[in-house]
């Protein structure tokens, strides 16, 4: 299949409760930054793109009970039970986050 | 090239009960070291608390007497200041495995170049006759108020699993046998364990000199073909079930010897060696620190990621 | 040279956002516009996620407190906003991100419930609703101005230019809330950018993409709000040559410089940074004159990390006996666990250094957080007569001598030698000069060692209670923790127990009478002023930026710090305290503890407490208004309260 360059949504204001159909966000190849989830990392293209873009590669994010999800709306690791009840809630549900490769040197010692 | 055991001994009373098995393994280390001809001064025993603690003050050494529990770090701490010393860290059932189980462990991942000697009658003597850690469940002996509820550990097996290169297992009243092992041990490069079975003729009168004399063996007399010895991950991986089969076997029979030997592994301070380049030569108990009360190191340069030129 | 700005500047941001990096650069930039500067960092228990913020303030001088409100502050995420939009004083600059304004309040996860019911209060009260834009609108009420920040678009824009290289998203996006932030507080984009590449230096990659990242912010602040009126004048320190440096890099670097040959340690915060720094440099180089005189080029300090702080300390008591210059570093929570063993060197005597890095308690407490509980700890520790040496540093410098001081003090005594210091003092970053950390003023002492005896007892009974050290392997001996003879062997004898005891007073005597005086306490400003301000810590270079507000308020104070706990300066005190006509002590815990001491060693009550318990650091402007309070109330206590 043919792709094409993500495109779109700077325009749009970010609001997260704006309905978008076929965003990266909502993909199932886009993994949103930790701490800054409007920007991610899509691994089937292999570059960051912004939550509201789009490709023709987009693919819907499969919810399985099994399986482990990142829920950028609470920051925290949920199951595909979970899953399907904060997608309903609005919340934001991906595949998993992007940690920077080097986050060790932002980290502290915590106890 | 040996020298007289009675080098070894000091003006300090023995104050062990009559027929206590500290005895036989006090006079087991004195003439393993004698025999192995180390200067008293180039000797350190190193003890924790209870019965066995006091031989610290029998055997003449560069010795010292710490807290419960602690024989093992204090004794890692000497040697990695000082390797050229010969280190012993003894001590009973319950101040190895019991109060000082995290240290009985974690030696073993440093495979320090020490030996450890467990002097084991299941029962804390000194504080009159309570469960130790390898006294088995259900079992009373006439000090307990009740029968233990705690199950025994296995002192080998915990020693294997953490990374021991050396195991043995002596009996207090073996002198000569028990010698053997400890000389063993202290020329095995990394840490080593002796295990030794002992009877407290005051608070233990289950496991007695007759209990344990119906049940000990020695591998080697039993199987002459017997070789704990190991030279490699995959010679390690072909004979574990032999040896792990002789680690378990506790009850009726009671195997005694030397069941692991692994010159394989590097020893901690080997390891060091690799880092430090000169740490044989220079080791944190010798080496100099400052010349005429000055430091040999600049912290300007030393630590120059932190300098800036503004 | 015209007059010294002082800046107060902050940066929040999620725990492994990138603040740390930003932090640093900040101070590296401020260092290159020739300032002198202090950083600290603030953060939870927590590894990622949690909120977390840098304060920065510099300055000609080198500042001594931080403080709020700040001067300008970069919030890049809703936390950050509803956190900080009131620390920022009014005409200061708040940049944000305007795309995090709609966040409300209860969707943000990590932030504290207390927290949140404060705010939906104040926003229901001023009739604003639970969204971060409502924080933005009281501050622009209090006459902040707002910088807001279409992250998204910068964002958007950086990853366009360099495409796939994007790796560190968290920095990119910090440097461009910071270099917004620093150019408009008449900071030259050059030195952001050299700071960069200061900070980043051998990552070439992520240097350029930060550079790129500065280049947009400037570009946008420009376009939008208009180049600064003019940049602010450069400071006298350009051209030196500096170290920067935290509490905890100093110490280690303290203690390699004195000659420490062993650490162990236990991983605890937020001590273990300092054993991990020292670990970097466990084969360290020499001068050219030590490599000349000695024959090799490097020598080692043995670093171990040790299975619990029992351990720690035994294998360090061990190294100790057998000749080594050796220390462990803990925590409260891990000094506790050390307890038994710091008897076991009182009575055995051997030379250990501990250095606490004080934090929240009691218990797991705030393990993140400033405080200074371990005093009456440190003090008491160990079973029985437990005389050992204390000292506290008040600051970086201090730090690094006490810590070669320590290290000469146990080995020539013979004994436990504790180094107070704590978390604030850990995890500020300070600029260093050349003439502060001097290795020339550093002087190595270890006492009457000798390494082959003849007739030298270990245990020897001596007139100044000192007997001679000798190591393990130069003698057959006990070192023992029961009590004994000269030799070292168990002994009960009446006679002889009473003779050991005076002998370790004896020492205890002598350490009294040979630490210097100035080593004990340090009286700072006019010795005459009439209010007597008596602290000890990190509170040194805090109290001290006080004392200069007190004054423009026309009120004259000076300053007891004591430095030295065990043995207590009795007379010293004494001295400083009969003279003032008003003495307010200053603590950081609840139960005031160096004012419970100075009452039980020196007799002396004070009547007018300062302190800090939540968490966070004094600042210089509330040490001044409580003690203005108490001059004008007479009041007993006074609490702040300060902080994010």
């Amino acid at each position: 299949m043919k792709s094409r360059p993500p495109s779109g949504g700077a325009a749009s204001s970010g609001n997260d409760g704006e309905e978008h159909s076929r965003r990266c966000y909502n993909c199932e190849y886009w993994r949103p930054h930790v701490h800054y989830p409007y920007i991610g990392y899509c691994v089937l293209h292999q570059k960051f793109t912004m939550d509201t873009d789009t490709c023709d590669n987009w693919t819907p994010l499969k919810i399985r009970e099994g399986d482990f999800y990142w829920c950028s709306t609470c920051k925290t690791r949920i199951t595909g039970e979970e899953a399907r009840k904060l997608l309903e809630k609005g919340h934001r549900v991906h595949r998993g986050a992007y940690v920077d490769p080097d986050v060790r040197e932002e980290l502290y010692s915590v106890f | 090239m040996a020298r007289n055991w009675l080098e070894y001994k000091t003006p300090a009373w023995v104050q062990w009960c009559p027929g206590c098995g500290n005895y036989g393994i006090l006079a087991a280390v004195q003439r393993a070291v004698a025999e192995l001809d180390i200067d008293p001064k180039k000797l350190t025993v190193i003890s924790g608390i209870g019965c066995s603690g006091r031989e610290t003050y029998y055997i003449k050494g560069s010795n010292m007497h710490v807290v419960h529990g602690r024989a093992i770090p204090a004794a890692t701490g000497v040697k990695l200041a000082r390797p050229d010393q010969t280190v012993l860290a003894i001590g009973g059932d319950g101040d190895m495995l019991g109060i000082g189980v995290e240290h009985f462990v974690s030696v073993g991942r440093r495979n320090v170049n020490i030996t450890v000697i467990v002097h084991d009658n299941s029962v804390y003597g000194l504080t009159k006759g309570q469960a130790g850690p390898t006294l088995p469940a259900w079992v009373q002996t006439k000090a307990l108020p009740g029968p233990n509820l705690h199950d025994n550990l296995n002192p080998l097996l915990l020693a294997f699993a953490s990374g021991y290169t050396f195991i043995a297992r002596g009996y207090a009243y073996h002198v000569d046998q028990t010698k053997e092992l400890i000389k063993q041990a202290i020329e095995h490069k990394g840490t080593s364990l002796v295990h030794i079975l002992q009877p407290c003729p005051t608070y233990n009168n289950i496991m007695t000199k007759q209990w344990y004399e119906q049940r000990i063996y020695y591998l080697q007399e039993e199987n002459p073909e017997w070789n704990p010895l190991v030279t490699s991950q995959q010679d390690l991986l072909q004979k574990m079930p032999t040896i792990l089969e002789k680690l378990v076997e506790w009850g009726d029979r009671i195997p005694l010897g030397v069941f692991y030997r692994n010159i394989s592994k590097d020893t901690f301070e080997e390891r060091l060696g690799k880092i430090i380049l000169n740490y044989q030569e220079y080791p944190p108990g010798k080496r100099p620190i400052a010349i005429d009360g000055k430091p040999l190191v600049n912290p300007w340069e030393v630590f120059k990621e932190k300098v800036m030129q503004t | 040279m015209g007059n010294s700005p002082d800046l107060l500047l902050l940066i929040g941001g999620p725990q492994g956002g990138g603040i740390e990096s930003a932090g640093q650069i900040a101070l590296k930039t401020l260092i290159l516009k020739g300032y002198s500067v202090i950083g600290t960092r603030d953060y939870k228990s927590n590894i990622m996620g949690a909120h977390s913020y840098y304060t920065i303030r510099a300055r000609f001088d080198r500042p001594g407190a931080i403080r709020f409100p700040v001067d300008a502050a970069v919030a890049l995420d809703a936390e950050s906003i509803l956190t900080h939009f009131n620390d920022v004083k009014p005409g200061g600059i708040l940049v944000y991100d305007k795309g995090s304004l709609h966040t409300k309040i209860d969707a943000i996860q990590p932030m504290e419930q207390a927290l949140k019911e404060r705010l939906k209060k104040l926003f229901a009260d001023k009739g604003l609703p639970p969204i971060a834009e409502s924080a933005i609108k009281l501050a622009e009420e209090k006459g902040v101005r707002l910088i807001p920040l279409p992250m998204r678009q910068l964002v958007r824009k950086l990853a366009e230019i360099t495409g796939a290289s994007l790796t560190s998203v968290a920095r990119a996006v910090n440097t461009i809330g910071l270099t917004a932030m620093l150019y408009l507080m008449g900071i030259e984009p050059r030195c952001v950018e050299k700071a960069i590449a200061a900070h980043f230096a051998a990552k070439k990659k992520v240097v350029a993409i930060n550079v790129e990242a500065s280049k947009l912010a400037v570009d946008y602040v420009e376009e939008n709000f208009g180049a600064p009126s003019e940049f602010l004048a450069d400071g006298p320190h350009r051209g030196k040559k500096v170290m920067l440096a935290t509490g905890n890099e100093v110490v280690a670097m303290g203690k390699i410089t004195g000659g420490l040959t062993f650490q162990s340690y236990y991983p605890i915060t937020p001590a273990s940074d300092e054993a991990i720094y020292m670990e970097k440099f466990r084969y360290h180089q020499l001068t050219s004159e030590a490599e000349a005189k000695l024959g090799t080029p490097k020598l080692g300090t043995v670093i171990v990390q040790t299975e619990d702080e029992l351990s720690a300390i035994i294998m360090a008591i061990g190294a100790a006996s057998a000749g080594a210059r050796a220390a462990t570093s803990t925590s409260g929570p891990g000094f506790a666990l050390m307890n038994e063993a710091i008897s076991l060197a009182i009575m055995a005597e051997v030379p250990v250094v501990i250095t606490i890095w004080q934090r929240g308690g009691p218990s797991t407490g705030l393990p993140t957080k400033e405080g200074q509980q371990d005093l009456l700890h440190a003090l008491f520790s160990g079973h029985g007569d437990n005389p050992k040496i204390i000292l506290a540093s008040g600051d970086h410098v201090e730090a690094f001598y006490d810590a070669i001081k320590l290290l000469n003090w146990a080995e020539k005594y013979q004994t436990p030698a504790i180094h107070l210091l704590d978390k604030y003092l850990a995890s500020t970053t300070t600029v260093l000069y050349q003439d502060e950390i001097d290795p020339g003023k550093a002087v190595i002492e270890r006492g009457w060692r000798i390494e082959n005896p003849t007739t030298e007892k270990r245990y020897m009974i001596t007139e100044t209670g000192i007997s001679p050290f000798i190591p393990i392997g130069g003698d057959t001996m006990i070192i023992t923790g029961l009590e004994h003879t000269e030799e070292g062997f168990p002994t009960e004898d009446p006679v002889l127990r009473d003779e050991m005891v005076e002998k370790r007073r004896r020492k205890f005597e002598t350490i009294a009478r040979e630490i210097p005086a100035e080593e004990k306490v340090v009286l700072h400003g006019d010795p005459d002023a009439k209010v007597t301000l008596v602290s000890w810590g990190s509170t040194k270079p805090i109290i001290l930026e006080s004392l200069k507000i007190l004054e423009e308020k026309g009120v004259k104070a000076n300053f007891l710090q004591i430095r030295l706990f065990y043995p207590f300066p009795v007379k010293e005190v004494l001295d400083v305290l009969s003279r003032a006509e008003t003495v307010i002590n200053i603590e950081q815990n609840d139960l005031l503890q160096a004012a419970f001491l100075i009452r039980g060693f020196t007799g002396y009550n004070i009547k007018h407490h300062i302190k800090k318990t939540n968490g966070r650091a004094f600042w210089d402007t509330e040490i001044a208004n409580a003690v203005l309070e108490i001059l004008e109330t007479g009041k007993r206590e006074v609490v702040v309260k300060g902080g994010a």
